[in-house]
């Protein structure tokens, strides 16, 4: 989710998708899925990758979970302040969409200093975190670990490919995500 | 934190690094670099599992075609399923283990097993019964109708009007899709629920142990052993959600280094390991959407964040979680709520926070331990699912202590585990609070169920791994059937059922009192707030009419007596389901509700206004006038 460059088109589509077949009509069927994922998936959608956790089930999860409460405060502020209206509802959520659309598109400064931030420091980090990282499986986790343990720390990248099963390309891969 | 297999080879005893160095393919269970002879089997066997959940499913849904749910007995659903159906779920089961203890378990393909069992097992109902299920789904969808015929909400009406986020959001959804038929959507509601609930559940598992396949066998797990039937459409499931949401922000991002540990795990943990980096700001992020979730629950459902709290705070006492204020933070929360909204819920009903909803009549209702009497198949279906409850903490504790002898730190999944076991301690909610509670420990039982079998034992070999976890699933999977639907000869409507009521709403002018025997009919769909509803054996003022002799004249005449005392006219339904529930549940003998619906017909004083092959309505002299 975070990093592509789809996937804020998607959700900014998906609102205005929304509001259009609220506010003009459409044959139900087409009028409630669209209405369900719109309130499922987008609002959270667009605010989620903001974080920049690199992670796609967390982004996924994150992203439902936020969808559905901002659903839920929408909809509890229209009732309790007398102005129950759900299609007006429906274009606060997609100005909401939109606004993180546009911040998706144009990554801010919270987001670069995190993918920075987030990269697992190689001498320190245990086979479980190395493990988490997308291009290492537990096994190769253990065997960095376990080369650390045999040969001290490493001093750059390239050290890694002295780690049985560890080539070139896999280091390439991992750039950015571990450092020395 | 669990890891697996253990951290930090470092300071492992030096036989267990020269074991690991003799015998490499333990290591390599799921790493990336395997011979090529294993690449070009890969997708052989993928393509072949690919098949059995097709086929599985296939077979599933044609061997259904033919069940029909009236010849039910006690067991429940079981009783009328066909051998073939039975052959699917195994098909599907074995294709499952075998997948799972492949070289490297594909995830996606763990996942389509996952999801064809959701749907196959959690749609039962609604692919055999031509309703929905549990008459608390109808009065659901009833609360969330008053909602969008008045646009707003009255406390006094009763608890659900208390805790309304849920009904509101889902009357905003509903409203905004064009008003589709809630009833369609209530009856696949449950699949719907578990299949959302699988990301949070993969998330947390996924933290909580870096082993896939105890990822997948835990999530499999969870699926059979979430008989409680909580996945409805409704604020518990709606909360339970935002409760595994909640609790994988806290263990994934809000973790703290280790400042206390038990002594096995100290041996093992080299200070400042625990080092994934986080920016501040994301983090703050982070703690934000965990408090914004959780404010979402409090005003959505009574129970979910007495749930939440417990486990957030045991982590944090235990110096597992970073984030300090969160419990204090969430207990404010739940203070404000009680005591400025709720306030007119709380008013009536003081100390009994949760009385009013969802005990009698609630889907499985009479649940693990009390109420074991009735009819004997019934009675063996209580027992069941005390034994699968049981069985399965049993099995999750042992996980715990065999894992925590070989020295692996689970300390925060055995937090979470023992967290909600505070519950009962905190809310009073009527005799379903260990329903309740087995429901929010099972992710984390299902856990300790999949740590014990694949966690103790990396280097088993594929096929007894196979062989150990298909035995466990079919193990489960027969009492997971009937624990889960065990009740269903009570909770499922028939069309004709739905006919009888639909011809009350038709009929009985606004403000009239509707009146069954039980709680078990599909009404209260629509025009909550407009009618009084009443059950005989929920009402003890009216136990004169429960203890006189079935179909006796002395019962009609103190029926007849308690009808005429409502204002407003009173209409009485009588349906299979709740003859059903009377019998099942041993409220009444069997048939008595056969001989008062004979006698209500000859009596004088009561008029049959509609009758079909299920269901009977009454209406007590003077007669209403319809509304037509």
């Amino acid at each position: 989710m975070s990093g592509g460059r789809t996937w804020p088109v998607v959700v900014a589509a998906s609102a205005v998708l929304a509001v259009v077949v609220v506010l003009l009509g459409a044959w139900q069927p087409v009028r409630a899925g669209v209405v369900a994922w719109f309130a499922l998936a987008i609002p959270g959608g667009a605010l989620i990758p903001l974080l920049g956790l690199r992670d796609g089930v967390a982004e996924v999860t994150l992203a439902i979970a936020l969808s559905l409460a901002i659903d839920v405060v929408v909809a509890c502020t229209m009732l309790y302040s007398g102005v129950w209206s759900p299609p007006a509802g429906v274009v606060v959520l997609a100005i909401v969409a939109l606004a993180g659309a546009g911040l998706q598109a144009r990554p801010n400064a919270l987001a670069v200093r995190n993918r920075r931030a987030t990269r697992l420091d190689l001498n320190a980090a245990s086979a479980e975190q190395l493990g988490a990282v997308r291009g290492v499986g537990p096994a190769t986790a253990q065997r960095i670990v376990a080369w650390r343990a045999a040969h001290g720390s490493f001093r750059s990248m390239e050290d890694l490919a002295r780690v049985p099963g560890v080539g070139p390309k896999r280091i390439a891969a991992l750039r950015g995500r571990v450092q020395p | 934190m669990i890891s697996d297999p253990p951290t930090l080879p470092a300071v492992l005893p030096p036989e267990q690094l020269r074991r690991e160095a003799a015998a490499p393919h333990h290591l390599d269970w799921v790493g990336t670099d395997f011979p090529s002879r294993l690449v070009a089997r890969g997708p052989a066997r993928s393509c072949a599992a690919a098949v059995a959940i097709a086929v599985s499913v296939a077979v599933w849904l044609a061997s259904l075609s033919a069940v029909d749910p009236r010849r039910m007995n006690g067991l429940g659903l079981v009783s009328v399923l066909p051998p073939a159906s039975f052959a699917a779920l195994a098909l599907l089961a074995a294709s499952f283990c075998a997948t799972l203890h492949r070289r490297s378990p594909p995830q996606m393909l763990l996942l389509a097993h996952v999801v064809a069992l959701v749907v196959m097992v959690y749609g039962l109902p609604a692919l055999v019964e031509p309703e929905p299920r549990f008459a608390v789904t109808w009065r659901h969808v009833g609360v969330i109708d008053t909602i969008l015929q008045t646009g707003h909400v009255d406390p006094r009406i009763d608890a659900y009007f208390n805790w309304p986020g849920f009904f509101i959001v889902a009357a905003f959804v509903t409203a905004a899709g064009g008003t589709p038929d809630l009833l369609t959507v209530a009856a696949w509601a449950p699949v719907a629920v578990v299949l959302i609930c699988i990301a949070p559940l993969v998330l947390l598992m996924r933290t909580l142990s870096s082993n896939r396949r105890v990822v997948w066998l835990g999530i499999w797990v969870f699926c059979l052993g979430n008989w409680v039937g909580q996945d409805y459409l409704s604020p518990q499931a709606f909360g339970f959600f935002f409760y595994l949401v909640v609790l994988a922000i806290a263990v994934t991002w809000l973790r703290a280094t280790p400042a206390w540990s038990p002594p096995w795990v100290r041996m093992w943990v080299v200070p400042g390991s625990a080092c994934r980096v986080w920016g501040s700001p994301q983090r703050a992020a982070l703690v934000a959407v965990a408090l914004l979730l959780f404010a979402v629950t409090v005003p959505s459902h009574q129970l979910t964040p007495f749930a939440i709290l417990p486990g957030v705070a045991a982590l944090v006492l235990a110096k597992r979680c970073m984030a300090r204020g969160l419990p204090v933070a969430m207990a404010v929360m739940i203070g404000t709520w009680l005591s400025y909204m709720a306030v007119a819920y709380l008013a009536g009903h003081g100390a009994g926070l949760a009385s009013g909803v969802g005990d009698v009549g609630t889907s499985v209702g009479e649940g693990v331990a009390d109420r074991v009497r009735g009819d004997p198949d019934h009675m063996l279906v209580a027992r069941v699912r005390l034994g699968l409850t049981v069985a399965l903490w049993a099995l999750a504790v042992a996980g715990f202590v065999r894992r925590a002898r070989r020295g692996h730190d689970d300390v925060d999944a055995a937090l979470l585990l023992g967290g909600p076991m505070a519950l009962p301690l905190v809310q009073p909610y009527g005799g379903e609070i260990a329903l309740r509670t087995y429901l929010f420990t099972l992710p984390f039982a299902a856990l300790f169920v999949a740590l014990l079998i694949e966690g103790a034992a990396p280097a088993m070999r594929a096929w007894v791994g196979t062989a150990i976890t298909l035995a466990l699933t079919l193990a489960l999977l027969g009492p997971f059937i009937l624990a889960r639907y065990g009740n269903e000869r009570m909770d499922w409507f028939s069309r004709e059922e739905v006919a009888a009521v639909d011809y009350v709403y038709r009929a009985a002018p606004k403000g009239s009192t509707l009146v069954a025997w039980a709680p078990s009919l599909p009404w209260k769909s629509r025009d909550y707030a407009l009618h009084r509803y009443r059950t005989v054996v929920e009402n003890p003022e009216w136990s004169e009419v429960r203890r006189s002799t079935p179909g006796s004249r002395a019962q009609v005449t103190a029926l007849e007596r308690f009808l005429r005392s409502e204002e407003g006219g009173a209409w009485f339904v009588l349906t299979r389901s709740q003859k059903a529930q009377a019998e099942l549940t041993g409220m009444e003998q069997r048939g008595s509700l056969d001989r008062l619906e004979a006698a209500l017909r000859a009596a004088p004083a009561f008029r049959l206004r509609y009758a079909n092959r299920d269901a009977s309505v009454f209406s007590v002299r003077p007669w209403p006038e319809p509304r037509r």
